[in-house]
């Protein structure tokens, strides 16, 4: 394609030179030559002179004196007598032919040493008719220009057009992104473009230019900001939002999206309380404002709300459960196909989200092509490798120490604290070292004609050696460095009428530990089609598809009685690693599975996580078209409409040989360790027929295991249609409207099954006893379930600016919103929501026109109301139906339960916010420095509010709650050093926000309070933690407390359940959530090289400790580095806060096995099981190299890069008494897993 | 321009005039009542889902200090006639008194649904149920929280909130209407429900509604009350004057395994049986574990004693001794069905079988009606047929005659004071029922509401470890404490406290 042009050219240009001088002789008659001044650079030549009032042809001969240069032009151009003045002062001489000639429609070329100019054909109307300018056109040659196109940040852009305006003369940018164009003599403009970017028009005063070319809509000047409703320039937008280019935000080795916001925006706070692939982080803009409800902020990529699958509060993401893994609403995009991330802040900035955005809003926008481009082909994968953990870092006592404690456990000899002997470990639910002893004293082997072992203290001790000795490293067993891959591949360009991107993304993780897996692919394929000037059509389609395996995992379960959290049959790896005794070993001797006791069934951790697994499966595809009129110049109409499928399950697979499907069976004939009277007595998982209560428990489960499956859907559509109107009148009056309505309707559906008895081994024949079913449904439980849920909104929304003189910006915005949420009621279904806000922009005063130093500096200030539907919905009575809890099924009947009474005075939750923030640019904007204070009062926040009773509820929801919040946001963007090979920028956000809780009904129980999710009670910010004050040791090791006033002693009576005034006993210690936050983000790059260092950091809150201490410890307990200081000895109350190991009589003169846990718990809930969670960690270190430009030239490749990349390499600070235990990270096993250190290797490449 | 404006505008109204069907969608699973069927399942649950068994038991002579260690404030606290501190645990006299007006809401509802659709003849029997579970649940409100009705101050002693509507706002206002203004609506409502009533269920579920014979023993309960000896009589003509197989045969229990026993007692296939419920509730573990409880003392010396049997023979009610130190004895009356929530933890919700109407019940009351209308013959014959079927071993020569009677319960001066008069000929066949119907539904807290109809006055002691009183507590004639106090959770809001 481009040779042929050149050679043409080449051909032209020997006729242009020949024929030169006849043409000049022909058509100018009043030519004056003069002397040969300083050839090329005419124009550039520097004049100063002062004309007032002349014409034009006396001002150009002034000129031609001062600048020493000679003027050819035509003396019938009647533009010659119009008047002009001139005044510069050292001015080049091109800039003032610019000022002079365009009014009056002349070009200029520098042609041999004169300067010809000429009426601009291209604006003449009657230039085609006049004969003698055709010739010209024709005849006339002009110079070369050599130039650079690059964006901007310096990045060369290959394949730009380059066009000679007012000619067909165009070429393409090559991939270095240079080009070289012949000017025609009638010419002197140079018109650059490239898709998705600013054109741009330059002179060839120059040349050899370098063009910077801006994204669109994004001159030097007028950045632009995305609502996600419009676009709109940053100079008339008033509200506090941070953004993220996609460049910045991406983390090379991390797969979610939300995960890499961390740190990068002031007042926005993630918190990585899971980190398992699909896993939303919990992420909090400006501490949240709603007490029951979600905090969540909303997320929009490309104009359309994400709705998430399944909508899960902070509790339930905290929790472990399988559902965590569908909580990120985005971990189907793909962080390469993001152009940039805003975090939308202040109500004058959310506003338009009407009611639903209290909690901040995150706008994606993702890639698109360019028109007029060629394709350009982007590939990179990212090959990343995790580190194993090891015991180093955690406070775990190696087996020798932990055999020590045991020992002293242990109940032979009767010198020993009681525990241990051979029956209860032989028959006890969970048994480790010495369930397999006892097993072994327990078998005669008839052949050998003796004991596995002998039940000697010699014989014990021998063999309980291998077991000291073991040491396993369980991390080494179950966890792996595996290399997960993250290929992506992407497509983009234009042609006239279209631009498109399609992008293709594929990720694999084989597996962190043994257990789990994941295969994601994406697509994203996206097409514009300008159907002519005023029209143009967006059609995208968004997919993903996820194939997960993780842990087999049940749901937990609080024990508010005796305060704590469990699970049944917990597998996860990393919490297994945590919470198993080093004296335990996979293997045995012979090098076969080695298995001890679990739920009085055998159980081997390898076999386990081989036989009770999770398989997940997402699939989520969304179209979106969206549509763009432009009615005249200033008026132009956008429709968007957009659908969502996204379909997932998770199957829980409990297989034949696990250890759940054999506790089913323990105890009784069916079982491979025989038949146990003792265990068959025990075992809750046994059957007992209600009608015979005497007769012995049986298994219900002879054959198969169990299939969980989960299904959660979901189906959402969004239609939008909106007009935006800008005029500029006077050039001083600048006016902005935008009016539009939104409808949204999402459905949920989700159901649950659980398969008994299922044959996976048999063809997955069913083999079901009835009566299991019936266990299922005494136990309270049912083995199928179905929900659905429907959202439906209606939002009309507006927003009216207007700038004076640029200087000074109003803006009004509001919106009317109504939802079926509250059901079929016409009261509350409706509300509004506005925000006003202000801008002015100082740099634009006269008095800081002539300030070099700053270059931009704007005060900014909003005030608005933002709402967001709390999590009550009993506008109308709900009524639940459920099963009436009698005794027999035969009597049990369906009844229809008032759930929650009618609340008629039930609306929003809402704020009041109000921020005032400060842009400044200084430097050329080298220095960039943003900051916001805000004040965030909320009311009408849900509330569990307490009534006489008498309506027949006495807690109700209601909007009864206010809190209030303030904060303060700083962002610096330096660049500290630019040179042409060193460059060192340095990016600093910094926020701290203050929250207390200030009107609250609830009364929150003191296990609420306690736990490590924190609670809320009043004058304490949203999840408060809180202690019970420990108050030392008694004289035989057990810990004491401030307990409630009634409480009969300070030991065993904490009442969990508490709730009258037990912030009075209770001892404040923070809240869970962080209020400061920091992000240090330092980018070097020296030549090819590219060096960048992030550090996080964020504090203010408090951590709970593991819980480590029970009345009761066995075999299995993993005991911690404190036990070595434990209390032993009376007196030792006086040096040591760790108490006593229990022994039988001690539990016995204190209330009971059960009893006496409740004082270990208190002491877990106490002060001296608390930390604080202050962190600074050093996030994402990366080093990268760019191919040299002559290899890559070779390659045919524009960009080629290298990178090596760690994250979360190094936690810098946290505090000491957290032992290892990760900040951020809730250790609740289920299906979590904490974010590890990571080492990626990424190529990026595209040509 | 112009034409944009005005089709713009048309849209938006187009857009809203669709809005609001487009926002009437369902958001949830939630149900609306709008079949007679759903309101017959509404009806499910409209019975208090808790007991107010081991509230009032506590308060009654029944109980007594078993001189153990272990105190549960709940318990000791009943048993000193104060407001518990614990407001919320089940079996508190705060979650009674929520579980209550949780059933009157329920009611209520349904009530209000029936009336929603239309209020046709074919929701009869609904309505009549509704309506006398509104009344059941006030009923027992007043019964605990006010002073004992007496027509005399009446007026002016303070009720309960008489709930007849569905609430609808966060926080509603209610004022304690007067104990005559109750006992009229009671009335009311009974006698209209008794109109409606059926026996129109499935045969298991019968007897956990109001059914036509539940019914008329709550009727004869509530006029027993009031004194209305003439309608008590009319109420319970159906048991005539020997109720063979219709009142509790305790010689069939002694043939029941130990763990069926309990179940037993309270099974819908027993005839006596009228109305059974299954609240929440852990009032059978109460009787084993409670330091103030039926003691071996009260159960040998007052209740269950061969001396407290008019013929000098053992009664047939079965005993069993608990407690750590076999202090406390339990009479097999309550199963517990404990619904796991957390299998792997043990914890869960507790359900307790209850018997909330029976013939017995009736029965005995059929008899003080015969009392207090002087045919003490018939009451008489009643009186014996009833203790012969609870003494073991009864036999043809052991009579009832009325100087037995008045030898084993001779008339006390001021001893039962009902806001009735008594002769002494009545007095001691009242007190010959009364006491028959404490051992009959001992641990089931009913004793408590003849000590406040007849105004008896009970001594509560506390002993220390070495058996000496430490506490002297007397419940006298008319003491205030009679009325439990009103919750704290309701007297915070508005409801006014009973006067100490």
């Amino acid at each position: 394609m481009k040779k042929p042009v050149v050679k043409q050219r080449l051909l032209h240009r020997i006729m242009k030179i020949t024929l030169f001088q006849f043409v000049l002789a022909l058509v100018f008659s009043s030519v004056a030559m003069a002397n040969n001044v300083n050839g090329q650079k005419k124009l550039d030549t520097k004049v100063t002179i002062n004309v007032a009032n002349l014409t034009l042809d006396n001002a150009l001969s002034k000129l031609e004196k001062s600048a020493h240069v000679k003027f050819s032009y035509n003396s019938r151009l009647p533009q010659l007598a119009q008047k002009v003045s001139i005044d510069a002062d050292q001015e080049a001489l091109s800039s003032i032919l610019n000022r002079i000639l365009i009014p009056f429609n002349i070009t200029y070329t520098e042609v041999s040493n004169q300067i010809v100019l000429q009426k601009n054909a291209a604006s003449d109307a009657f230039a085609g008719a006049d004969s003698g300018n055709s010739l010209f056109e024709i005849l006339t040659a002009g110079p070369i220009i050599k130039g650079i196109v690059t964006d901007a940040n310096g990045s060369p852009l290959p394949g730009a057009t380059v066009l000679v305006k007012g000619t067909k003369n165009a070429v393409l940018t090559d991939f270095d992104g240079r080009f070289t164009i012949e000017v025609p003599t009638n010419s002197d403009r140079l018109v650059i473009s490239y898709v998705g970017m600013e054109s741009k028009e330059i002179g060839i005063s120059n040349t050899n230019p370098t063009i910077v070319l801006s994204e669109e809509g994004q001159n030097l000047k007028e950045v632009v900001v995305t609502t996600g409703y419009e676009k709109t320039s940053k100079r008339t937008f008033t509200g506090a939002i941070s953004k993220i280019s996609g460049a910045e935000l991406k983390v090379d080795g991390v797969v979610d999206v939300s995960r890499m916001i961390e740190g990068k925006a002031a007042g926005v706070t993630v918190q990585n309380v899971t980190g398992t692939f699909g896993t939303a982080p919990k992420i909090t803009v400006r501490g949240s404002s709603s007490i029951f409800g979600d905090t969540k902020p909303l997320w929009v990529i490309d104009g359309v709300v994400q709705e998430d699958i399944i909508n899960i509060s902070f509790a339930d993401l905290a929790s472990g459960n399988s559902e965590t893994l569908l909580s990120s609403s985005v971990a189907g995009l793909n962080a390469n196909d993001i152009q940039n991330i805003e975090i939308l802040k202040d109500a004058s900035a959310t506003s338009i989200y009407g009611s639903r955005s209290l909690n901040g809003v995150v706008v994606v926008t993702t890639k698109q092509g360019r028109r007029d481009s060629p394709l350009k082909v982007s590939y990179s994968v990212e090959n990343t490798v995790r580190t194993v953990p090891n015991y180093s870092q955690y406070d775990i006592l190696n087996s020798q120490e932990t055999m020590s404690i045991l020992k002293e456990l242990e109940g032979y000899g009767g010198d020993g604290k009681g525990f241990l002997e051979i029956a209860s470990s032989l028959n006890g639910r969970f048994g480790g070292v010495y369930n397999i002893l006892a097993k072994q004293i327990d078998t005669y082997n008839t052949t050998g004609g003796q004991y596995g072992v002998r039940n000697d203290a010699v014989s014990r001790n021998q063999f309980l050696k291998k077991y000291e000795l073991g040491n396993t490293d369980w991390f080494s067993v179950l966890f792996r460095p595996s290399i997960t891959q993250n290929h992506s591949l992407s497509f983009s360009g234009g042609g006239k009428n279209n631009t498109f991107y399609a992008s293709l993304g594929y990720y694999s993780d084989p597996g962190w530990t043994i257990a789990d897996n994941v295969k994601q692919l994406t697509s994203n394929i996206k097409g514009t089609f300008f159907l002519n000037d005023r029209l143009n059509i967006t059609v995208s389609t968004m997919g993903s598809v996820r194939n997960q395996q993780a842990p087999g995992s049940y749901e937990s379960k609080s024990d508010p009685v005796y305060g704590s959290v469990n699970r049944e049959f917990d597998i996860n790896p990393f919490k297994y690693v945590l919470n198993t005794s080093r004296t335990l070993r996979p293997y045995d001797d012979n090098g076969n599975l080695e298995y001890y006791r679990n739920n009085w069934a055998p159980m081997n951790i390898i076999n386990e996580l081989n036989n009770n697994i999770l398989d997940i499966k997402v699939n989520d595809i969304r179209f979106q078209l969206d549509l763009e009129y432009k009615i005249n110049k200033h008026l132009t109409y956008n429709l968007t409409g957009s659908a969502r499928y996204a379909n997932t399950s998770r199957e829980h697979k409990v297989y034949e040989d696990s250890n759940v499907a054999a506790a089913y069976k323990a105890g009784t004939s069916l079982s491979k360790e025989g038949e146990n009277s003792i265990v068959q007595e025990a075992n809750i998982f046994l059957y007992q027929d209600p009608d015979n209560l005497t007769a012995p428990k049986v298994s219900v489960l002879p054959n198969g295991g169990f299939l969980r499956k989960f299904t959660n859907d979901m189906t959402s559509y969004n239609i939008r249609n909106s007009v935006n109107y800008r005029n500029t009148f006077n050039e001083k009056h600048e006016v902005e409207g935008f009016f539009g309505t939104e409808l949204r309707s999402v459905d949920r559906n989700s159901d649950n099954f659980t398969a008994v008895g299922l044959q996976f081994d048999r063809g997955l024949t069913p083999f079901i006893d009835p009566r299991l079913i019936n266990k299922i449904v005494n136990d309270g439980d049912s083995y199928y379930g179905f929900d659905a849920e429907r959202e439906r909104t209606v939002g009309f929304f507006g927003k009216v600016g207007y700038t004076y003189d640029r200087r000074y910006t109003a803006s009004l915005t509001g919106r009317y919103d109504g939802s079926n949420r509250q059901g079929n009621s016409g009261s509350n279904r409706w509300l509004p929501t506005y925000t006003v806000s202000g801008k002015w922009n100082i740099t634009e005063e006269g008095f800081m026109k002539n300030n070099k130093t700053i270059n931009n500096l704007a005060l900014r200030a909003s005030y608005g109301l933002t709402a967001t539907a709390g999590p009550a919905t009993n506008s109308l009575a709900i009524y639940k139906s459920f099963i009436t809890n009698r005794l027999f099924l035969q009597n049990r009947e369906s009844g229809i339960s008032i759930d929650e009474l009618q609340n008629g005075d039930l609306t929003w939750e809402k704020q009041f916010e109000t921020n005032i923030g400060l842009d400044l640019g200084m430097f050329n904007n080298r220095l960039q420095f943003v900051t916001d204070i805000y004040r965030r009062k909320a009311f009408d926040l849900v509330d569990y509010v307490t009534t006489s009773g008498v309506g027949g509820e006495s807690i109700k929801q209601g909007n009864n709650a206010d809190m209030e919040t303030k904060g303060l946001e700083i962002g610096f963007t330096t660049q500290n050093i630019v040179t042409q090979n060193f460059k060192w920028s340095t990016t600093l956000n910094f926020s701290v926000y203050d929250q207390e809780i200030t009107k609250l009904q609830n009364k929150p129980s003191a296990f609420s309070l306690v736990n490590g999710n924190g609670g809320n009670a009043l004058g304490s910010p949203r999840n408060a933690i809180y202690s019970y004050e420990f108050t030392g040791l008694n004289n035989q090791g057990l810990p004491t407390f401030r307990l409630q006033d009634d409480a009969n002693n300070n030991m065993t009576a904490a009442d969990f359940q508490d709730t009258k005034d037990v912030t009075k006993y209770l001892k404040y210690e923070g809240s869970i959530e962080p209020n400061k936050s920091v992000g240090l983000a330092n980018t070097f790059t020296y030549k090819n090289w590219s060096l960048y260092v992030f550090i996080v950091g964020s504090g203010g809150n408090k951590v709970r400790l593991n819980p480590v201490y029970d009345s009761v410890y066995d075999d299995l307990t993993v005991f911690t580095k404190d036990f070595t200081n434990r209390w032993i000895n009376p007196g030792d109350e006086n040096i040591t806060n760790i108490p006593v190991i229990a022994d039988k009589r001690l539990i016995e003169n204190n209330g009971g096995t059960r009893t006496l846990a409740k004082a270990y718990n208190t002491y877990n809930y106490s002060d001296a099981r608390i930390a604080d969670g202050d962190f600074v960690r050093l996030k994402n270190i990366s080093l990268g190299w760019e191919f040299p430009k002559d290899f890559k030239k070779k390659l045919g490749v524009s960009t080629f890069t290298l990178k090596g990349s760690a994250v979360n390499p190094w936690l810098i600070y946290s505090d000491k008494r957290l032992n290892g235990q990760d900040p951020e990270f809730r250790n609740t096993g289920g299906v979590a897993f904490p974010i590890t250190s990571q080492y990626t290797f990424a190529i990026n490449l595209s040509f | 321009m112009k034409n944009i404006k005005i089709v713009l505008s048309l849209l938006m109204l187009v857009g809203i005039s669709s809005c609001d069907e487009f926002l009437s969608e369902v958001p949830d699973n939630r149900l609306q009542i709008d079949t007679p069927e759903k309101i017959s399942e509404l009806l499910a649950d409209a019975y208090p889902d808790g007991s107010y068994i081991s509230i009032t038991e506590n308060m009654t002579d029944n109980v007594s200090d078993n001189k153990g260690s272990l105190i549960n404030i709940n318990n000791e606290q009943s048993y000193n006639w104060e407001l518990q501190d614990d407001q919320t645990d089940r079996d508190t006299q705060g979650f009674y008194w929520n579980a209550a007006y949780k059933a009157i809401a329920t009611a209520n509802q349904a009530l209000a649904s029936i009336k929603k659709l239309g209020d046709t003849p074919n929701m009869n029997p609904q309505k009549g149920e509704a309506l006398l579970a509104r009344a059941y649940a006030h009923f027992m409100l007043v019964s605990i929280w006010s002073n004992r009705y007496n027509p005399a101050t009446a007026a002016t002693d303070l009720g309960i909130p008489y709930v007849t509507e569905p609430e609808t706002v966060l926080l509603a206002n209610y004022k304690r209407n007067s104990v005559k203004e109750v006992f009229d609506l009671l009335q009311s409502d009974i006698e209209e429900g008794m109109k409606y009533v059926t026996n129109d269920y499935r045969t298991d579920y019968l007897k956990y509604h109001f059914n036509k014979e539940a019914a008329k023993a709550f009727a004869a309960r509530f006029y027993t009350i009031k004194g209305d000896w003439k309608r008590v009589l009319e109420l319970t003509e159906g048991l005539g004057n020997r109720p063979v197989g219709k009142i509790r045969d305790w010689q069939a229990y002694t043939t029941y395994d130990f763990p069926n026993k309990p179940i037993e007692y309270a099974k819908n296939t027993q005839p006596t049986n009228l109305l059974i419920g299954s609240p929440s509730s852990i009032c059978g573990r109460a009787t084993r574990y409670n330091r103030f409880a039926f003691t071996r003392a009260k159960e040998r010396d007052e209740i269950l004693g061969v001396q407290t049997n008019i013929f000098n023979k053992k009664w047939l009610i079965d005993i069993s001794i608990q407690g750590a130190s076999g202090a406390n004895v339990a009479v097999y009356k309550f199963n517990e069905y404990f619904k796991y929530t957390n299998l792997t933890a043990q914890i869960g919700l507790p359900y307790t079988g209850v018997v909330l109407f029976s013939n017995d019940e009736m029965f005995l009351n059929r008899i003080e009606a015969h009392v207090m209308t002087n045919q003490l013959d018939i009451a008489n014959s009643e009186l014996e047929f009833f203790l012969a079927t609870r003494t073991t071993g009864y036999a043809a020569s052991d009579v009832l005659t009325k100087e037995k009677v008045f030898a084993k319960y001779p008339v006390i001066a001021d001893e039962y004071t009902p806001f009735y008069a008594l002769t002494p000929e009545q007095t001691s066949y009242i007190k010959a029922i009364t006491e028959a119907r404490r051992r009959e539904f001992v641990h089931e807290g009913q004793r408590w509401f003849d000590i406040k109809r007849f105004n008896l006055v009970i001594e509560h002691d506390t002993y220390n470890s070495q058996g000496q009183i430490i506490r002297k507590n007397v419940l006298v004639k008319d003491d205030k404490r009679r009325a439990v106090q009103i919750p704290l959770n309701a007297s915070n809001n508005g409801i006014e406290q009973n006067p100490r």
